[in-house]
């Protein structure tokens, strides 16, 4: 029995493996294409307007360098309008966003900082735009989230390659506060694998994206036509990217937009923000799983299977194996006081061969999560040092397990949800800081 | 059981090592690729 349990929990991990395997192979030949294409800011054919919505809930540190940010845009003033929304503010959010749009060179842009008291967290935010919108696209960025100048160029650029079938662009968004702390290199380095390898692989390989709540746009006209954000969701992106893709419609990847945005500085701050992606991911996925079992587009279908696998069977494995690493480690400092008590989970005395196997598949596995991280810093100038490899291999055995802690609450905490009938859908407020 | 998952085990591994190797040398293409086509940008924009 117990060996039967080894041998599926290695599996489990195999299987995981697999996944992330291919999805490296994908992002090692995407990038095999891409690493020589030098790309140039050419004029587009046409400039749709955009309507960029800004939600800021007390943000009052980080909201006048984004205003500033988007203002100075890369795009023909006056086809951008960008809506700032102090959403539920008790701070000076509105009035330092008010102060930058006064600034002389600002006047006559199309640009306002409008004041609401309503519910629904980002989602509600999102919707009430989307009742002003006129524009053919509606852009979104984070109040903490400072576009590259060049950012909407490439996100409109991208989406005009085929505006019928993509109705949805999304750019990546790097980390403006990496170096603080040895929390904040390791999230730098999870964005950039992120960024880099998965959604580059998923891109390349199935045409699948995924919105990240920042950095995008999506079609205004589309967006009505689908009833809009889900208010109140935790993860409003995952739930209207699995919308999208339902429809038959894309997300496209545009790599070379950017925007800069903070992360948590604070272990407590990064906790529950990981927290609420981990839950409103679960929701999401449990709202979809039926889909794989009947008629849909085959791409939820992958994305189905693929968050169910993730945070389901790849993390239950996890689990299990950390389990029996840490039994075993109990059983065998107990055996060297007292020799007679046995090593629970083993193949047997004969089987020494399968375990330094097993060890070596444990090495492999690290070897590969560092891989990732090699690989995504090379796609990246000045960026694959030796110091990646060193953070990597402390982070794979420090900040990487946190999200086994973070996972197990997010299930517990959805099916209390559930069966207490709790409003699960508050969320803890990501704090700011000034750079 | 044991036997059959140990050769199993075995072929799996093998698997995911040559694959490390592949992986490794493409890194070290696309490490050359990016470095390469970017001095080569750099070294252009600066002649202008």
């Amino acid at each position: 029995m117990i060996e039967f349990v080894m041998i599926v929990t290695l599996i489990s991990i195999w299987s995981s493996l697999l996944m992330s395997s291919i999805t490296l192979g994908g992002a090692v030949h995407f990038w095999l294409e891409h690493s020589r294409k030098i790309v140039d800011i050419v004029p587009l054919k046409r400039y749709p307007v955009i309507m960029i919505v800004v939600p800021a809930h007390n943000e009052e540190v980080v909201i006048a360098q984004t205003t500033q940010s988007i203002l100075k845009l890369n795009y023909p003033a006056d086809k951008v309008e960008l809506l700032i929304f102090a959403d539920n503010c008790n701070d000076q959010t509105a009035q330092r966003a008010r102060t930058v749009l006064q600034l002389p060179k600002y006047e006559k842009r199309k640009a306002k900082v409008i004041e609401r008291h309503g519910s629904g967290g980002k989602a509600g935010v999102l919707n009430d735009a989307l009742k002003m919108a006129h524009g053919e696209y509606i852009g979104v960025y984070d109040a903490d989230a400072m576009p590259e100048k060049n950012a909407l160029y490439f996100l409109v650029r991208k989406i005009l390659e085929n505006p019928t079938r993509y109705v949805a662009a999304f750019g990546r968004n790097k980390t403006r506060n990496a170096e603080q702390n040895f929390l904040t290199k390791c999230i730098n380095q999870e964005i950039v694998v992120t960024q880099r390898i998965q959604h580059c692989a998923i891109w390349h390989l199935f045409k699948i994206g995924r919105i990240p709540g920042t950095n995008f746009i999506i079609q205004s006209k589309y967006v009505r036509s689908i009833g809009g954000w889900a208010n109140g969701a935790l993860t409003e992106d995952t739930d209207i990217s699995f919308k999208i893709m339902q429809s038959g419609k894309l997300i496209a990847l545009a790599y070379n937009s950017e925007a800069f945005q903070q992360e948590p500085e604070r272990l407590h701050d990064y906790y529950y923000q990981r927290l609420r992606w981990a839950k409103g991911n679960y929701q999401v996925v449990l709202k979809n799983f039926k889909y794989l079992f009947r008629k849909s587009n085959w791409r939820v279908k992958l994305e189905t299977f693929y968050y169910s696998c993730t945070f389901f069977w790849f993390n239950a494995a996890i689990v299990l194996s950390d389990a029996i690493f840490l039994a075993n480690v109990g059983f065998w400092i107990v055996h060297l006081f007292n020799p007679q008590v046995m090593i629970p989970f083993t193949f047997g005395e004969s089987n020494i061969l399968i375990a330094q196997l097993l060890l070596f598949n444990w090495l492999l596995m690290i070897i590969l999560y560092i891989l990732q991280i090699t690989i995504a810093a090379a796609t990246q100038f000045g960026q694959a040092t030796n110091k990646q490899i060193w953070l990597a291999l402390a982070s794979y055995f420090t900040y990487s397990q946190l999200f086994i802690i973070v996972s197990i609450h997010a299930v517990i905490s959805v099916a209390l949800d559930r069966l207490l009938r709790r409003d699960g859908t508050k969320w803890v407020k990501t704090k700011r800081f000034a750079d | 059981m044991i036997r059959i998952f140990f050769w199993l085990a075995m072929v799996i591994t093998m698997i995911f090592f040559i694959q490390a190797l592949i992986f490794a040398v493409l890194q070290w293409v696309i490490y050359f690729r990016v470095e390469r086509t970017t001095l080569n940008v750099k070294s252009e924009r600066k002649k202008q």
